[in-house]
């Protein structure tokens, strides 16, 4: 699952994963994130953080608290790329990091590992 | 004050007023005594009694010096003859601070009123006495607490007068409390703001209001040596019986003010790197999709043009990369981690890294010790950005088939100096102090032979002197350059002082 505001940036993470293969959930937001979730169950989900509304880390959280949801595999995608940040979100419960602007390969290495049990 | 009046006491023309004068004299709130000329004591009132703690018998007929500490006694007949020359009335607390004996032997603060009376007898002194020992004492605590206070705190009159200040005061403003007490508080103010200061004072006198601290003005003030400084003040309206002050405490918020533009200065960053980044994502994504051939076939001007907008994307990204890092470093936000490591471990490491950029145009690249180096303790990967910038700008900045040379020595015990020299056009001697200046690329303008984001020296610069080092560039046109950068060696955490 990717979720992201940004259309373009929307489209091109899920673009790329779709050209690998994967099976990608879009959503633009953390409502419709949530309503995906319903009947859509994801081995990873690629998270902006600036979302409009509930933001990234609000929805990390109640994900990471909802025992449906707490196992899911949450990863920040954000342009929010100064040193603390990482530090900050990883302290909010993501279970990683990933800078934009994304670099083809190192993205789809990373998503790989994120993606191993 | 000083108004000339006589008590006249007929105690033996008129029983009537003699008998009314008894009375006042009895029941008044104050210990009374009337003395005669030579200092004898001729009545005592109750509460003189109650005061004094003797029976008025024991007390008719002694010297008035009985109840003056003998310490005094003797200040108090010159005081006496001094009155009894030139018999003024003199109100209570007429500014001295003076004292009392009891029957005990206790000292008491007090204050005294002095009235002249004429008698038949001659000249005799009435003399009015308060026990003022609570109030000494609530005044002592009160300079206690002001002393004590963490901020500094000034006591003013109605007329702009200090009248008491604690140590945190001396040490803000670089005045001794001699040197301010009985001064107009204005001396503490900017010059341009002390007209309206005095104004604002008024204005607090005539409605008298407690105010918060930062009660939202930009307020300053001003030292000893004229230097000023950013305030916080706090307002207390305080009634005394010298009439309204108003205790003021002041606490400097220079280094509040700092931090907070620091912060707004490192939130603008945040979010201007966040801004920037998020459109780059989608030019530098898909634009390395379409090259990548992901999609679909391109012909060749397709795939040059798709190139050049990678390219650019790419650039503006390291941009955006170094002006963070140049104004973190500028907002004192990089720490040091300092580590022990081989400095030429990264000179190679570092070489292998641009060697297919030198080979591009032919370059020798050559790195040698000269005698031999301790291991360093250095941060490691500010000291490779450090190399990297100047060994990449060596070979952007050469000749087809020239070389570079790096070279590391000790200078002394604890310095190393590292230099690094090309066989490019040179620089001009106009320009060598430019050098180092943010966004000022030589050549700037007209002809850009070289790409770059006109970044890397000044941010080069900034990560040496943050090791407490120096750069330093020799050049000549047409002969090449030599940047050399000296480290101390080894660097502690404790001698830092960044945070």
């Amino acid at each position: 699952m990717v979720v992201d505001d940004n259309l373009a940036n929307l489209k091109l993470a899920s673009d790329i994963l779709e050209l690998e293969g994967y099976e990608v959930c879009r959503c633009q937001d953390a409502e419709a994130a949530l309503l995906a979730l319903g009947h859509f169950y994801p081995s990873l989900i690629l998270m902006d953080v600036a979302l409009p509304g509930m933001d990234g880390i609000q929805l990390t959280r109640k994900l990471k608290a909802d025992p449906k949801t707490e196992k899911i595999t949450i990863v920040a995608l954000t342009a929010f790329a100064m040193k603390d940040d990482k530090d900050r979100l990883l302290s909010e419960g993501f279970d990683g990091y990933i800078t934009k602007p994304i670099e083809m390969k190192s993205f789809l290495k990373q998503v790989q590992f994120y993606l191993k049990p | 004050m000083g108004e000339k009046r006589k008590l006249v006491v007929r105690t033996k023309d008129n029983p009537n007023e003699s008998k009314l004068f008894r009375m006042v004299f009895e029941s008044a709130p104050n210990a009374m005594l009337l003395v005669d000329r030579a200092g004898s004591i001729e009545i005592v009132n109750a509460q003189a009694e109650k005061v004094f703690g003797y029976h008025r018998d024991e007390l008719i007929g002694k010297s008035v010096e009985t109840l003056i500490p003998d310490r005094l006694g003797k200040k108090h007949l010159d005081f006496k003859s001094k009155f009894l020359d030139q018999p003024v009335a003199r109100p209570m607390g007429a500014g001295r601070d003076l004292y009392a004996k009891k029957k005990n032997g206790v000292e008491f603060p007090v204050e005294i009123g002095l009235n002249p009376v004429e008698t038949p007898d001659g000249i005799k002194v009435l003399a009015a006495i308060i026990d003022i020992s609570d109030r000494k004492k609530a005044e002592e605590r009160f300079r206690l607490v002001v002393e004590s206070a963490p901020n500094a705190m000034i006591l003013v009159n109605k007329e702009g007068t200090i009248t008491l200040v604690n140590s945190m005061t001396e040490n803000l403003f670089g005045y001794s409390r001699s040197e301010v007490i009985g001064m107009n508080v204005e001396m503490l103010i900017p010059i341009r703001y002390r007209h309206d200061h005095a104004q604002f004072r008024h204005a607090f006198f005539d409605k008298p209001q407690h105010r918060e601290m930062g009660a939202g003005r930009d307020l300053f003030a001003r030292r000893k040596d004229g230097s000023e400084f950013p305030v916080e003040i706090g307002l207390n309206p305080i009634e005394a019986l010298e009439g309204s002050l108003v205790l003021a405490s002041i606490i400097d918020i220079t280094e509040r003010k700092l931090l907070e533009a620091n912060r707004l200065k490192s939130d603008f960053l945040a979010n201007m790197s966040h801004e920037l980044r998020t459109p780059l994502n989608a030019i530098l994504g898909f634009s390395e999709l379409l090259v990548d051939r992901r999609v679909g076939p391109l012909n060749e001007k397709q795939l040059e043009y798709l190139n050049d907008i990678h390219s650019g994307g790419t650039h503006l990204l390291q941009l955006i990369n170094n002006i963070l890092d140049l104004s973190k470093i500028e907002a004192g936000k990089v720490e040091l981690s300092t580590e022990k490591f081989d400095l030429m471990e990264v000179v190679e490491g570092v070489a292998s890294v641009l060697k297919p950029l030198a080979s591009k145009s032919a370059l020798t690249m050559t790195h040698r010790i000269k005698g031999s180096i301790p291991p360093a303790r250095l941060d490691k990967s500010k000291f490779r950005q450090i190399l990297f910038n100047l060994m990449s700008n060596a070979i952007k900045f050469n000749k087809v088939g020239g070389f570079v040379k790096v070279e590391l020595e000790m200078i002394n015990e604890d310095q190393v100096c590292l230099a690094v020299e090309d066989s490019g056009k040179g620089i001009a001697k106009v320009d060598l102090k430019k050098l180092f200046i943010p966004f000022v690329q030589l050549d700037s303008g007209t002809n850009r032979e070289y790409e770059g984001s006109g970044l890397g020296l000044a941010l080069t610069k900034n990560l040496v002197e943050l090791h407490h080092g120096t750069i330093n560039v020799k050049s000549e046109l047409g002969r090449g350059s030599i940047f050399t950068v000296v480290l101390p060696l080894r660097i502690e955490s404790e001698h830092l002082n960044q945070d």
